[in-house]
């Protein structure tokens, strides 16, 4: 048998918009709109997931540097390149979050995504710690 | 009523894409959750310093680890289901759990290195 299964029928391409079913809080936080495509909204949710994964490996950083680098870097530098990385997941985890909420709004009103302020933060940030660590390591250890 | 695709209780797994989506997040959601555990762990090595105030973040990322877990089969299963009725419901609470836990571990980590 070739028939589709029941629960397999993929709708036409111009199918209806159905109205929005939401609940109170999504309603408040989203606004109008209609629903997106489903693949977008999981799409959105996986790139969230990716920022967090970016803002958890920042913050594994900056707790390993003061739990194992008491050896390597004076007090005074441990302390400002762990809390470098700390501030560096708390701004990346923060902004994952107004992003994921900016795109969903987006999504539904049709408009254009808005831009990743998280780019430049990362870039810079991350700029800022190695540029820190290599002039330690050119002056600081000598 | 309008429904182009009946409701399946029965088979609340099956869906009609074929690039895997639900899969995907699902997965990606559990990479995020065992990224946390490993952060979870990391904060072990600060009871030496901190004493066992470190232990706070360790329960606070358990704890919404294990909640997201178990909300994770039912977004499965949202999530599946949305791709055959083309709608999904947003993952606010999840994102808000999410998001919350590792702001909050990131200042509990700041507060802990500037107190000294």
């Amino acid at each position: 048998m070739n028939s589709p299964e029941p629960g397999n029928v993929i709708p036409p391409a111009n199918a209806p918009v159905t109205p929005p079913e939401r609940d109170r809080l999504s309603a408040s936080l989203l606004g109008g709109g209609c629903e997106p495509d489903p693949r977008f909204t999981l799409a959105n949710e996986r790139t969230f997931l990716a920022w967090i994964r970016t803002a958890l490996a920042f913050l594994a950083g900056g707790i390993a540097v003061e739990a194992f680098t008491s050896d390597v870097f004076s007090p005074g530098l441990r302390r400002a390149v762990a809390l470098s990385l700390l501030v560096l997941a708390l701004l990346v985890s923060a902004s994952a979050c107004v992003r994921w909420l900016k795109v969903e709004r987006a999504m539904r009103q049709r408009k254009p995504l808005p831009l990743p302020v998280l780019v430049p933060i990362l870039s810079l940030g991350g700029g800022l710690v190695a540029a820190g660590l290599i002039v330690f390591l050119i002056y600081g250890a000598s | 009523m309008n429904r182009r695709t009946p409701a399946v209780p029965s088979t609340p797994l099956r869906h009609n894409d074929p690039g895997l989506q639900p899969e995907r997040t699902l997965l990606a959601w559990r990479r995020t959750l065992l990224t946390l555990i490993g952060v979870c762990i990391l904060f072990l090595r600060w009871i030496p310093p901190f004493g066992l105030m470190a232990l706070l973040p360790v329960i606070l990322s358990l704890m919404a680890g294990i909640l997201i877990q178990i909300g994770l089969n039912v977004r499965y299963r949202k999530s599946a289901r949305g791709m055959t009725q083309e709608r999904i419901p947003p993952p606010l609470r999840e994102v808000a759990v999410l998001g919350c836990t590792v702001m909050v571990l990131s200042l509990v980590g700041i507060v802990a290195v500037a107190s000294g």
